[in-house]
This record gives structure tokens, C-alpha cells and sequence, in this order.
């Protein structure tokens, strides 16, 4: 990846963040090299209320002379607009704010046109055609999509440990590792709806799921997969035979991996999403980190 | 029967309802927002005011999000002792099934913001299917019905699915954008209001994506009277709660299973609780 593109900026100390469901990574970019590398918790500006404190104490550690943020739950530029106007109440340090699947196309193709599916705890595909028009799909949370996602197979695991429990499914090596991590189904009824919003309860369960040989667990992926490359063909038949890339932790078990890069020929990530989010501020912030 | 005033108190998903009975004659009708013990933390307290209200000296109570003995025991102990009053409490799914069959056997099918199976042969314990929390489960409920209209509004929107009627429905319906729709629903996930006007909506639609996710709603209420006839053997069923309010859904779910009304509210299900109608071991909360 190009990092030294841009004339006035090289010379600060730009970072760049990708936040998570399950984690947020963070880089430090100083002329044209990776200085810093650092790993904080789960962070999401929809649900977590002192994100902004965070990402500005970020800022300040770092000692960063600008930022670009990658967050998920931004969903457009005027959500992006409240969480940098925040930001500027408590810093004088420019920021950049776009959404998790941005950075991470921005990480992937180096700002050129491409096509990123992202599968952490959500599930989202993002693309940037030819003619540079962003296109995004997917991604509409863990109530209402995020299919494929690790909150979705977990969720999914669960299911099937209930259905175990009814009677109404076979009851396999899964429903021990939901036992494992419940103590039993009826008991995790009762611990994901006493807190809704934590959804590492569900993702917890998918590298124990992925290490077993178990056909409910197998389903389980193979339908992972389906989703995310449904995501993949879907963002190509909007926007051409582009190349397509793949991020996030669920593309670390091999047999989602494997179908999806059978299905889509996925090429590995540039970069990384942090490393976009350093991209994002770069293209954006340029003119106000030359001013300044 | 007994002389003693009793209550029944259905504490489900969108209200609560209560019956003061003395010797099966009704005295009074009372009704106030639900009451779930998963997500109200003054369940307890206003329970305990309308039972102290009523001075009802004998009181059943069907509660939604109760999840385990030991809550159960807590609770009806704490009530107990604030109130003075014996009480005896069950899920809510149980106190419908005793009210639905005036205390008999049968098998209920409930659906209002959540849904679950329940059926009692005649003897032994009461046996249960579905349910498990809109997270999980509930499928065929009134939230299930909203939370699919928007998903396939989404699908249709994003070019995952077939283009579809459901965004202008949803849109309309809840009067925001649907991009905006996707905030609001995940800020407060636990308030189910929203994602209800969305099934509302689709109620009156005659869009066919919208009549295809009420039958599916429907189909998955079918699956549960079938499982529980085959673990019970071939039960009449009856229908409760707001869902089955829909016409095209109550006929075709009676068309399938042959259905009827229940023959009492499940607040008279409680009254028939608290009187030892059936033995309180059987008719209590099954985990």
C-alpha cells in the first residue's frame, strides 16, 4: 500500500482505526511507514455511549496529528458528521469518520475500485466501481441482517442447541460446546435476553464450533458462506466483474473461507481496514491538515 | 371452590389483565401495562399493589420471562410475604392452556409479541414448544412478522432478494426511512413498539411479499399444534393472543389444525391456578 501519497500529510503522525463488535485495531502511520499498532476493546458508537471519549483518548495517547475512523454503525455521511462534530468538541485534531466497510475497501484496494465482504460480528459488503461510485449492501445489524456474520452463527449454534432441546433437531457434539458456554440452551434463552446487546455471548461460539466435526455445526458454515457470497455476486451484478476481498474473523474458519474463495475467487486484502482508515483521512483531511 | 376472594392476573406481553372472583362469580376487571420479569425490575412491586388494591386473599398469576424454578420461587415467596395473600404463578403460556379449556385438555398456540406451544394431555405435566425470546426465537409472533417485513424490505432494497412492496409499506408504516428505521430498531433493541406497527401495517397489505410472510408466520404456528399432538396424541387446539386477530391467519391456521376460541381469557386461566383447578406441581413453570 501507498501510504506517502499525499504531500502534507506523510509528515504527521496520522491514525488509523477500524472498531469492532469484538475488538478495534488501531495503526500509527509516520511517513509512509506503520510506527504504532495497538488493540483496544469492543467499540460501536450506536451502542457503547462513551465511544467518542474513547476514540478522542485514543487520539490523545497516540499523539496523533490527524485521525480516520473507521465505526460501524455509521451509516451515511451525516451520521459520520455527528460523531466528527462530538470528536471536535473535546480535540482540535482533524478527523475523518466513515463507516468499517469504507476503510476496509479503502485497506483492501488501495482506494481503487474493488469489491470487500466483511464478516467479524456483523456482515456487510462494500464496493467501489470503476467510475468511483461507493456501493454498500448488507450490514443492517444483528436484528435485522448481518447473515453469515459471527453474532449470525452463533445465534445460529444456539438454535440448534434449542431444537436439540425440543426435540425437533438431532442433538449433536454442538449442543455440548452451547453447554459449555451456557450451561444449557434453556439457560441461554435467559442470558441473551437479559442483555440483548452484548453479542460476544453469540460469538464466542464460532471458533468452538469451527473446531468440531459436527454436521450441524458444517451446516451451520456452509450457510455462513452462502450469505457472504451472495453478498459478493450480488455487489457484481451492480457493479461488474470486480475483484473481491475478504475481512474479518468468521473468513478465519477454513471451510467458510474455502467456499467462499471457490465461489469468488477472493483475492487477499492490500491492507488492512486501519490501514484505510489512515487512507480515508489522507483523501480527506489533506487540505485541512495543510492549513493547519 | 372456596369463599375466599380470588385473583387471576394474566401479566402478558402487552398488558395485564386481572379478574377478582369470589366463589366463580366475578366481581371486578382490572387492567395496566405488562408486567415481564425479564424486563421490568418493579414487576414484583406492582404486582404486589394490585393484589394489596383488590385485597384478594388468594391470588394465580401467569408471568412472561419467567425462566427457571428458582426465579419462580423468589418471586412468588417476595410477593407472598409483602402481600399476605397465597400465590401461586406460571408462565404465562400455562395459564392460557388452563383458561383456553376451562382447566381440560388441550393444546394452545399463543402469539402475540411472542409465541410459544403449550399442551396438557389430561394428566402429568404440561408439555411446551417454541417460544425462547424474540433473540432466538418466537417465531410466527407479532414480532417476528414486523422484524421479517423489514428484513425483506432490506433484501428487496439491496438487490439480496427479490424487489419487493416492503419498503414503501414499512416506510409508511413506521414513518421513517428505512436507513433510519435500522437505528432506532438496534438503540433500544428490548422496545418491540416500532417493529409492531410494521406488523400491524402488514395485517391490512395486500402485497404479496406481505400475505407470503404472514403465511410463513402462520406455518410456523401450524408446525407448533402439530409437534404437540404428536408428542400428546390428537388434542383439540385453540388460538390465543393478538396475531390471530388477522383474519387471513386465524382462518388459514383454523383451516390446518381446526382450531377454536379459547373458552376462557387467560386471566380466568389464573383464577382456575390459584384454586388448585389442577394440581399446582403439574400447571407450574416447565423448564
Amino acid at each position: 500500500m501507498t501510504l506517502s501519497n499525499a504531500g502534507p500529510t506523510s509528515a504527521r503522525r496520522i491514525l488509523g482505526v477500524d472498531a469492532g463488535g469484538t475488538g478495534t485495531r488501531a495503526v500509527v502511520v509516520h511517513e509512509g511507514r506503520i510506527v504504532e499498532r495497538v488493540e483496544i476493546g469492543p467499540l460501536n458508537v450506536l451502542l457503547h455511549s462513551d465511544s467518542v471519549v474513547r476514540l478522542v483518548a485514543l487520539i490523545t495517547e497516540m499523539r496523533a496529528d490527524a485521525a480516520g475512523f473507521g465505526l460501524p454503525g455509521v451509516q451515511n455521511a451525516s451520521d459520520g458528521q455527528v460523531v466528527v462534530d462530538a470528536i471536535r468538541r473535546l480535540t482540535t485534531v482533524p478527523v475523518a469518520v466513515t463507516d468499517d466497510s469504507e476503510a476496509a475497501l479503502l485497506g483492501a484496494f488501495d482506494g481503487g475500485p474493488g469489491i470487500i465482504v466483511i464478516a467479524g460480528t456483523g456482515s456487510i459488503a462494500c464496493g467501489r466501481g470503476e467510475s468511483g461510485q461507493l456501493v454498500r449492501i448488507g450490514g443492517h445489524g444483528f436484528l435485522l441482517g448481518d447473515d453469515g456474520g459471527g453474532y449470525w452463527i452463533g445465534r445460529e449454534c444456539v438454535r440448534a442447541a434449542l431444537r436439540a432441546d425440543d426435540g425437533s433437531g438431532p442433538a449433536t457434539a454442538l449442543c455440548a460446546v452451547v453447554a459449555e458456554v451456557f450451561g444449557n440452551a434453556r439457560d441461554a434463552v435467559r442470558r441473551v435476553h437479559e442483555s440483548p446487546t452484548d453479542r460476544t455471548l453469540f460469538t464466542t461460539l464460532v471458533p468452538l464450533a469451527a473446531a468440531l466435526d459436527d454436521p450441524v455445526a458444517k451446516d451451520i458454515f456452509v450457510r455462513a458462506a452462502a450469505h457472504l457470497t451472495h453478498l459478493a455476486t450480488t455487489m457484481r451484478s451492480k457493479l461488474g466483474p470486480l475483484p473481491v476481498a475478504m475481512v474479518g474473523g468468521v473468513f478465519r474458519v477454513e471451510s467458510v473461507r474455502q467456499a467462499f474463495t471457490d465461489a469468488t475467487g477472493a483475492v487477499l486484502p492490500i491492507g488492512p481496514p486501519e490501514l484505510g482508515a489512515v487512507r480515508f483521512a489522507q483523501l480527506h483531511l489533506s487540505e485541512e491538515m495543510a492549513r493547519s | 371452590m372456596t369463599g375466599k376472594l380470588v385473583l387471576g392476573i394474566d401479566a402478558g406481553g402487552g398488558s395485564t389483565r386481572a379478574v377478582l372472583v369470589r366463589e366463580g362469580e366475578l366481581i371486578s376487571r382490572h387492567s395496566s401495562g405488562p408486567i415481564n420479569l425479564l424486563l421490568h425490575t418493579d414487576a414484583s412491586d406492582r404486582l404486589v399493589a394490585l393484589i394489596n388494591e383488590t385485597k384478594a386473599e388468594l391470588v394465580g398469576v401467569g408471568l412472561p420471562g419467567l425462566r427457571n424454578a428458582l426465579q419462580l420461587l423468589k418471586f412468588t415467596h417476595e410477593v407472598k410475604e409483602r402481600t399476605g395473600a397465597t400465590v401461586i404463578a406460571a408462565d404465562d403460556a400455562t395459564i392460557a392452556q388452563l383458561g383456553a379449556f376451562a382447566g381440560g385438555a388441550g393444546i394452545v398456540v399463543i402469539s402475540g409479541t411472542g409465541s410459544v406451544g403449550v399442551g396438557w394431555p389430561g394428566k402429568g405435566r404440561v408439555s411446551r414448544v417454541g417460544g425462547h425470546g424474540f433473540l432466538l426465537g418466537d417465531e410466527g409472533s407479532g414480532y417476528w412478522i414486523g422484524r421479517e417485513a423489514i428484513v425483506a424490505a432490506l433484501r428487496g432494497r439491496d438487490g439480496t432478494g427479490p424487489s419487493n412492496g416492503l419498503p414503501e409499506i414499512v416506510e409508511r408504516a413506521c414513518g421513517t426511512r428505512l436507513e433510519e428505521l435500522v437505528v432506532r430498531v438496534h438503540t433500544n433493541p428490548t422496545d418491540r413498539t416500532l417493529v409492531s406497527k410494521v406488523t400491524r401495517a402488514l395485517a391490512t397489505s395486500a402485497d404479496p411479499t406481505a400475505r407470503a410472510i404472514l403465511d410463513a408466520a402462520c406455518d410456523h404456528l401450524i408446525a407448533m399444534a402439530t409437534a404437540l399432538r404428536k408428542t400428546l396424541g390428537d388434542l383439540p387446539v385453540a388460538m390465543v393472543g393478538g396475531v390471530f386477530e388477522i383474519p387471513a391467519l386465524a382462518q388459514r391456521f383454523t383451516a390446518a389444525t381446526g382450531a377454536k376460541r379459547p373458552v376462557e381469557a387467560p386471566e380466568f386461566g389464573a383464577v382456575r391456578l390459584a384454586i388448585g383447578d389442577r394440581n399446582a406441581r403439574d400447571a407450574a413453570l416447565v423448564t
